[in-house]
């Protein structure tokens, strides 16, 4: 067993990306802890029966004596299909070793189901966890929710990743986007790009005319004062020194 | 044959649903269809008034549900005309009085014997609304060329086209002055938005009100220009292809909205 502790370290600070990962349990991999940003990932063999998992995971984390106490975790289960017994014994497991639990990662349904119900958030993948807390650039590869369709009043979509809308987002409308949010078509309602915090996210309009718009920590607001008429462009709305901007957009991706 | 069920809804209040289901049963009765007015807002009944047929109710649409009565004991007949009926609402229950399953079941028996079954949505996106929507099979959304009205109709036509698809529109006082000034939301504007087809505008006109105080729809009267406006839409709800005059003046209301931030 090997413990690379500048990079466990790097779990708690804020800079460092991504670090590979560590800790395998046992001769054959049964589990993996992986330092990723949003903190220690538990990547669990979704093929090794459970119950030596478990002890696995018992064993490791009493040789750690206590340094994952209070970390954020991540619980990659993959395609296994979990029942509660097996669940409920790595929680108490996780809790008695004072772990806090962020999200768990799992593909197979009954099994998202469960920590669904047990009341850990569940999402498709790693990639696609990790894509919301990343920073620039949000446009390529990675993950986007496709709609075509016009969200009227009331009607909302909340994405981890990044949204594209073919059809209007009326007032009283919502998208709440991990990225960015792009409306091909017109833009009345609220849209929050790079939700919560993600200032690099930008949102694309045919036409933007939102009362408030918000990207990641900043809230843009119609100026209510101004009364010009003007013939609908592509317009992009992004953060610069603290403040949403709105400019023409012709297409060219780039930062100034 | 069945006949059509039609709900007549908005979301906002006071934007004429029943002002709107009164002309168009009493529109659509003047060519000689079979109507029913179902009056959909149990607690808060109006289409009565408007209709002038308040003193004639014995029983109501609860009775009906209910089994107090039989469906053709409670439908009021019109004094003008006998091929239209109403089915009032009763003025002392709840909402919660009726079930959706017990209003589909109603419009069911009804529209064998009638073609049209027009029912007066309650504002509101509750209970009463989706009591009126059940037994339908087409929607009309009424609203007002005003702001709010038109985020309602759009929440309302969100939440119908789950069930009936798209509906039909009708824009109800629209004042072509105020249009022509710039200062109320045009045709093209309310369109842009809800983005369902449109049935007809009803311009803003006084004659409404004296009509309704005196319980005989506006339609009845021939020359007054929100009554030719309804006397248009029944033809366009029968099929036929009646031109809608345009309401545009001169450029959009919208976009002196909404300009904002830092723009380069």
């Amino acid at each position: 067993m090997i413990f690379l502790l500048q990079h466990i370290v790097s779990w708690s600070g804020v800079e460092t990306p991504e670090c590979e990962g560590i800790v395998s349990g046992g001769g054959e991999e049964l589990f993996t802890i992986k330092g990723l940003k949003g903190g220690p990932t538990f990547l669990f063999n979704d093929k090794a029966p459970f119950a030596e998992v478990i002890k696995a995971v018992e064993e490791e984390l009493a040789r750690a004596n206590g340094f994952f106490r209070d970390s954020p975790a991540i619980l990659a289960f993959g395609s296994r299909v979990l029942n509660k017994e097996e669940w409920r014994a790595l929680k108490e497991i996780l809790h008695r070793e004072g772990l806090l639990l962020r999200y768990a990662v799992a593909t197979e349904p009954t099994s998202r189901e469960l920590l669904y119900k047990e009341g850990l958030p569940v999402r498709d993948s790693l990639a696609a966890a990790q894509e919301t807390k990343k920073g620039p650039p949000t446009i390529k590869g990675s993950n986007a929710l496709y709609l075509r369709r016009n969200l009227r009043s009331g009607q909302k979509e909340v994405f981890e990743g990044n949204v594209v809308l073919v059809g209007d987002v009326n007032q009283g409308a919502e998208i709440l986007a991990g990225g960015d949010a792009i409306v091909f078509g017109t833009l009345r309602g609220v849209v929050h790009a790079g939700y919560p915090d993600n200032r690099e996210a930008v949102v694309i309009a045919l036409n933007l005319v939102p009362l408030q718009l918000r990207i990641g920590p900043f809230i843009g607001r119609a100026d209510e004062g101004q009364n010009h008429r003007r013939p609908p462009q592509p317009e992009i709305a992004r953060v610069k020194d603290e403040r949403i901007v709105i400019e023409p957009y012709h297409g060219d991706y780039r930062r100034p | 044959m069945s006949g059509r069920a039609i709900v007549i809804t908005s979301g906002k209040g006071g934007v004429g649903k029943t002002t709107a289901t009164a002309n168009l049963g009493v529109g659509l009765a003047k060519h000689g269809c079979k109507v029913v007015m179902v009056d959909g807002d149990i607690g808060l009944r109006n289409l009565d008034i408007i209709m002038g047929l308040e003193n004639r109710i014995v029983y109501h649409l609860v009775d009906v549900v209910r089994g107090r009565c039989q469906v053709r004991q409670a439908l009021v007949k019109d004094k003008r005309f006998p091929n239209l009926c109403l089915l009032p609402a009763s003025q002392v229950d709840q909402k919660e009085a009726i079930t959706p399953e017990q209003m589909r079941d109603l419009t069911a028996q009804l529209r064998e014997e009638f073609d049209f079954v027009l029912i007066d949505c309650p504002a509101g996106i509750e209970q009463g609304f989706r009591n009126a929507v059940a037994g339908a099979d087409e929607a009309i959304v009424i609203t007002t060329p005003d702001v709010s009205p038109v985020r309602d109709a759009d929440r309302v036509i969100g939440l119908l086209q789950n069930s009936l698809g798209d509906p039909q529109l009708i824009i109800n006082r629209m004042s072509p002055e105020m249009v022509k000034r710039g200062d109320m939301l045009n045709q093209q504007d309310v369109l842009d938005i809800l983005a369902v087809r449109l049935l007809g505008i009803v311009p803003e006109d006084e004659e409404v009100v004296i009509a309704g105080n005196r319980g005989a729809p506006v339609i009845l009267n021939e020359r007054s220009r929100s009554g030719q406006a309804y006397a248009r839409i029944v033809r366009r709800i029968l099929g036929e292809d009646v031109p809608i005059p345009e309401f545009n003046g001169n450029g959009s209301f919208l976009n002196r909205l909404g300009r904002f931030f830092l723009r380069r």
